[in-house]
């Protein structure tokens, strides 16, 4: 149980404005150095990239039967990541959960950020970047129209709807803080952020209608989150492949991207809150919750893997059992394993209260959750491929030095957005920290429990 | 600003800034006893005992807007799919019905949520009045964005302006302009 | 500006303990339900016994997730700390009281009933074999499906989730029954003090209840998810031995969770009155309780999609089999449609309307339309795979099914009511069924509400 819940309510409205925008447009040497070490690996990335434009495909380290390797895998892991913003902002805002209010700003920009960095992969696995219009429905003179009943277009419509949808919500969020910023600054400055604030001046009409489009945009959102990683599962379970048709995946890969998102939003925000000082707006309360929601969601894929595995041998098929036999012991066992132990073991130690207090457990656990989760979508990826039916199509498949390039490109791309988001953006939803904070009144009497 | 200054123009706007919430909804609901409407609240954040005393529960119509959007994204959906595969009922990979509901239902829930969100989003801009940077001089101040409340009419009758500043002063305004030319300093700046 | 504590109403709720029972009326019904399903079993017998013993098992799932919905809402409340349903946390848990009466219905089952798997070699027909035919293949429904490992597996895992739920159960009320008995004295029932154990502070007990079941969440979470799986591949889904789901498991447990939901919605809309709960279940309390029922009634919808749409979508023979069987044959296509109604079209769109969750016998119409639903659901999964008849034999259904269910609607009516009624029906040792202390409320300066 929680000691005293109001140790967590910061103090006034005036003090949460200038607590937050402080640290906008303030770059320091530690930022600095972060931002030149993300731009320098995504211009790493970008490199990268041309050399497979110019040679081809075949430098990716793809041969048959694997044609699906690490750019699907990273794509699978960023839409994950991608979760849990939305998550956070919008079904934990519809059940109101009071601890979403200091983190939610940060992990929807993050959501944002993460759905930009998915939606590369699909073209850097392309091979030929430039013909990615084809993917779109529009009437055209090439006599070619897409296969609506192709997963692959699912995902199309899903990614692309899933990124729409969360930069609406995360923009129309920003607007009453982005007239705080305004209001705020001078000069240039003031106008940059007055044209993005949209005129809001606060009035009650604005709010009126403020608020109920923001729950309909929860609502919205929240069946859409759950949406979208099931159509990236369904990518496999569509497939006649072992170890990929599973009607379990839809929900175990929401779960996994819900946890992965989780963790990662634990990765990036406990570090900021000690460089910004912040701990008035996201504390170990925060912390304690979104651990125990990557709690939660590890037990729900501790379970999918334990049904999985119980399924395949159940059902008696030698190719289902064949394919989750091998994973345990064939020549991925390595990946498996380490799959296993980030996803399932890792995180236990966040029962005790103790650790999932304590910053640096918090935080080294929450990347061996991210490190689990990248392997985990490895794992179902690459092991159904190189062993499916005919034993003589049995293959192996290394990371070519071009894939772990782009990989650590697109760190360094999601890190350049988040690093500029931080110093241009509030990072925390300043409106809605001012909803927990006691209003000002002059009679104390005029305050009840609704 | 001084009181002097904001007592020199007389016309029919007025504006009363309150620190306190509980000071704010007293002012408001003087106001609407005494019969005179066609006055903003400005506030920092959405207090619900504001929504609640100038909309007595009446939801937003913002909610049509996302009904029709999703209706016309579920048909959007269906239409695209199915009357295009009907027009190619050659070309059928995987030998599916031409038009197969299962699979286009994915397609349909995607649209259904892309234009439900969409047409909110239009909604919100249409009833808020957003982009809003042509509202009225005495709707903004700064201050409501950081910890103060107000009260602003647009176009009070004349006949009602001193019954107004009567109220606003005695409900603790902490201070009260009337006219459009007031100049506000830039608070903690 | 904390909440102040209502003792009044807490007072109240206690001494609406003191000569409290179940009406006659309900109890009368509860036992005519009985009396049908007895004899609608002993006729059962006499037609077709494995249709009666399906009939038999769809009751028993379905009770037993009404009772397990039900403590799983109380903690879901624990697990969350979540204010709204605290004063639905009572009613919900002692759904509870029913699982003994239904693990000894489930050992009958596992001792008499067995017989109604294609798999047992006691099977009322020809058994299907079970043995590999591939090479390669492990052996293993001969071990997972040998009866004797079946039926002691079964009862000692539903066995096991119900001694972690009366711990749960016993934790949570214990705090609330000492509290009572601080007011009630000599007029509190004597079977209280099993629940008591001879504590006097209340608020202490209730804390330390609290306290304790905040750590059992987790446990029980993980075990209800495993043995409600359980339930769903060994009860269910091994009537066709050689059909295979992974999201089956999953898929039964989040529906049983929307089966106590709706099942709790009727309790508390329908005896409002008579459990006193008119100052405590407010229009926003069903009206989350509402959302709740929204969300399980989509996630059911999803779940199922996920399940029907690889199969329809790859076509592969053993997996489509059970699917054509339930949607396209006429004798069962009808009653899949009528699901798809009941279950999610019916009510999503009405529980869209956020009036109707606030209107009291509408939110509880829609709960009973939902649970119908349910109840022909669970039929759909079984029936077809102990019936191979042409036709949907219609009397039988109404007068054995139905009766089966009646009878045990009626013995979950009568021990669940004769409980509630005993016990204060809301939890009053509970600091969270009070309103958050940043729930505040401010009035107008120099008005009079403020007191």
């Amino acid at each position: 149980m929680h000691e005293s819940i109001d140790a967590n309510r910061p103090d006034s409205y005036a003090a949460a404005n200038r607590d937050i925008i402080r640290v906008l447009l303030k770059p320091n040497l530690g930022w600095a150095v972060l931002f030149i070490i993300a731009t320098s690996m995504m211009l790493y990335g970008f490199w990268c990239e041309f050399q497979q434009l110019t040679w081809g495909l075949g430098i990716a380290g793809y041969n048959p039967p694997i044609m699906w390797g690490v750019y699907i895998v990273t794509f699978v892991f960023w839409v994950g990541i991608g979760h849990a913003g939305t998550l956070i902002s919008a079904i934990l805002f519809l059940v109101r959960s009071r601890w979403r209010t200091g983190v939610y700003r940060a992990s929807e920009g993050m959501t944002v950020f993460a759905v930009m960095t998915a939606l590369l992969f699909p073209v850097l696995h392309l091979g030929r970047a430039w013909q990615v219009y084809w993917f779109f429905p529009y009437p055209n003179q090439r006599y070619l129209w897409v296969n609506f009943k192709s997963p692959l277009m699912w995902d199309v419509f899903a990614i692309s709807t899933y990124f729409t949808v969360s930069a609406v919500f995360f923009f129309i969020g920003l607007v009453p803080d982005l007239a705080v910023v305004r209001d705020h600054s001078t000069g240039l400055v003031k106008k940059i952020y007055a044209v993005l604030a949209l005129g809001w001046h606060g009035t009650d009409r604005q709010w009126y209608h403020y608020m109920g489009a923001y729950g309909f945009f929860a609502a919205l959102a929240a069946p859409l989150v759950l949406s979208v990683h099931s159509v990236v599962s369904w990518d496999f379970a569509m497939a006649v492949t072992a170890g990929w048709h599973s009607t379990i995946f839809p929900p175990y890969f929401v779960a996994g991207a819900i946890f992965s998102g989780c963790a990662m939003v634990i990765t990036l925000l406990l570090p900021m809150t000690y460089a910004f000082k912040w701990h008035a707006y996201v504390n170990m309360w925060h912390f304690e919750h979104l651990a125990k929601m990557c709690l939660l969601t590890s037990g729900i894929l501790t379970y999918a893997y334990g049904v999985e595995y119980f399924i395949g041998w159940y059902s008696q098929n030698a190719y289902e059992w064949g394919i989750f036999s091998w994973r345990a012991t064939g020549e991925y066992a390595w990946a498996f394993w380490i799959m296993v132990f980030c996803n399932c073991v890792a995180p236990l130690p966040w029962y005790f209260r103790k650790v999932r207090t304590n910053p640096w457990a918090l935080f080294i656990i929450s990347i061996f959750v991210n490190i689990g989760m990248w392997f985990e979508r490895f794992n179902i990826v690459i092991s159904s491929l190189a062993h499916q039916f005919d034993p003589a199509t049995h293959a192996y498949y290394r990371i070519s030095p071009i894939e772990y390039g782009i990989m650590i490109g697109s760190f360094g791309w999601f890190g350049f957005w988040f690093l500029l988001f931080l110093q241009t953006l509030p990072a925390i939803a300043i409106a809605e920290i001012k909803e927990m904070i006691a209003p000002p009144v002059r009679g104390a009497a005029h305050v009840e429990a609704k | 600003m001084s009181a002097a200054h904001a007592e020199v123009a007389s016309g029919t706007r007025i504006k009363g800034i309150y620190a306190h919430l509980d000071c704010l909804l007293a002012g408001v609901e003087k106001l609407k006893e005494a019969g005179i409407s066609g006055f903003q609240v400005l506030s920092p954040l959405p207090r619900h005992e504001i929504l609640e005393v100038m909309y007595e529960g009446r939801p937003s119509p913002v909610r049509w807007w996302t009904l029709v959007g999703g209706v016309t994204g579920i048909n959007t959906g269906l239409l695209l799919t199915s009357l295009t595969a009907s027009q190619w009922p050659m070309i059928n990979p995987g030998g599916k019905p031409v038009v197969a509901l299962p699979p286009y239902a994915v397609i349909m829930f995607e649209c259904t949520i892309l234009f439900g969100a969409l047409f909110t989003l239009a909604g919100l801009i249409v009833h808020c009045g957003l982009p809003g940077f042509g509202l009225d001089k005495s709707l903004q101040d700064p201050r409501v964005s950081d910890d103060k409340f107000g009260i602003a009419f647009l176009r009070a009758s004349a006949k009602d302006l001193e019954r107004i500043a009567a109220i606003l002063s005695d409900t603790g305004a902490i201070e009260i302009t009337r006219g459009d030319d007031t100049i506000y300093e830039v608070p903690n700046a | 500006m904390n909440a102040v504590r209502n003792n009044a109403q807490v007072d109240a709720a206690i001494d609406a303990v003191k000569g409290r029972q179940l009406p006659g009326t309900v109890k009368a019904l509860a036992f005519a339900g009985i009396v049908w399903g007895i004899g609608a079993f002993g006729y059962g017998l006499t037609w077709d016994k494995k249709w009666t013993w399906g009939a038999f098992l769809v009751a028993l799932v379905y009770t037993f997730a009404i009772a397990q919905g039900g403590v799983a809402f109380g903690v879901i409340m624990q697990g969350t700390q979540a204010r709204w349903g605290r004063p639905l946390k009572r009613v919900a848990e002692s759904f509870g009281f029913f699982l003994p009466v239904a693990w000894l219905l489930l050992v009958a089952f596992l001792i008499f009933g067995l017989p109604i798997y294609p798999w047992n070699p006691a099977y009322w027909g020809t058994p299907t074999p079970i043995a590999p035919h591939m090479v390669g293949a492990p052996a293993s429904k001969e071990i997972w499906l040998n009866p004797l490992f079946f039926q002691v597996r079964t009862a000692l895992a539903v066995g096991f989730l119900i001694l972690l739920d009366f711990l749960f159960i016993r934790n949570s009320l214990g705090g609330d029954l000492v509290l009572a008995k601080q007011r009630l004295g000599d007029a509190a029932p004597s079977w209280w003090n099993f629940f008591i154990a001879g504590r006097t502070d209340g608020k202490a007990a209730g804390e330390a209840g609290l306290a304790s079941n905040y750590t059992l969440v987790p446990f029980i979470g993980f075990t209800y998810a495993i043995v409600m799986s359980l339930i769903a591949f060994d009860l269910v889904m091994s009537l066709d031995p050689w059909w295979v789901s992974n999201m089956f498991g999953g898929w039964m447990f989040m529906s049983s969770l929307l089966i106590g939901f709706s099942t709790l919605a009727v309790f508390v809309t329908v005896g409002r009155d008579w459990l006193g709960l008119a100052g405590w279940v407010k229009p926003k309390t069903t009206h989350d309780l509402g959302r709740f029922m929204l969300a399980g009634t989509m996630f059911w919808a999803y779940t199922l999609y996920a399940q029907i749409l690889p199969i329809y979508y790859t076509n592969v023979p053993e997996e489509t089999s059970f699917l054509l069987t339930r949607l396209m044959l006429p004798q069962w296509g009808w009653l899949a449609r009528t699901v798809a109604v009941l279950c999610f079209i019916a009510p999503f769109t009405i529980l869209l309307s956020r009036g109707i969750k606030k209107m009291r016998y509408p939110f509880a119409g829609v709960a009973l339309l939902s649970l119908t639903g349910f109840f022909l659901e669970r039929s759909l999964l079984v029936l077809p795979s102990v019936y191979f008849g042409d036709t949907f034999p219609t009397v039988q259904f109404l007068v054995i099914n139905v009766g089966i269910f009646a009878g045990f609607i009626g013995l979950f009516v009568l021990v669940v009511g004769g409980r509630l009624a005993q016990v204060p029906a809301v939890p009053v040792a509970d600091p969270l069924l009070f309103d958050h202390p940043w729930d505040e409320h401010v009035h107008a300066f120099g008005s009079h509400h403020g007191h």
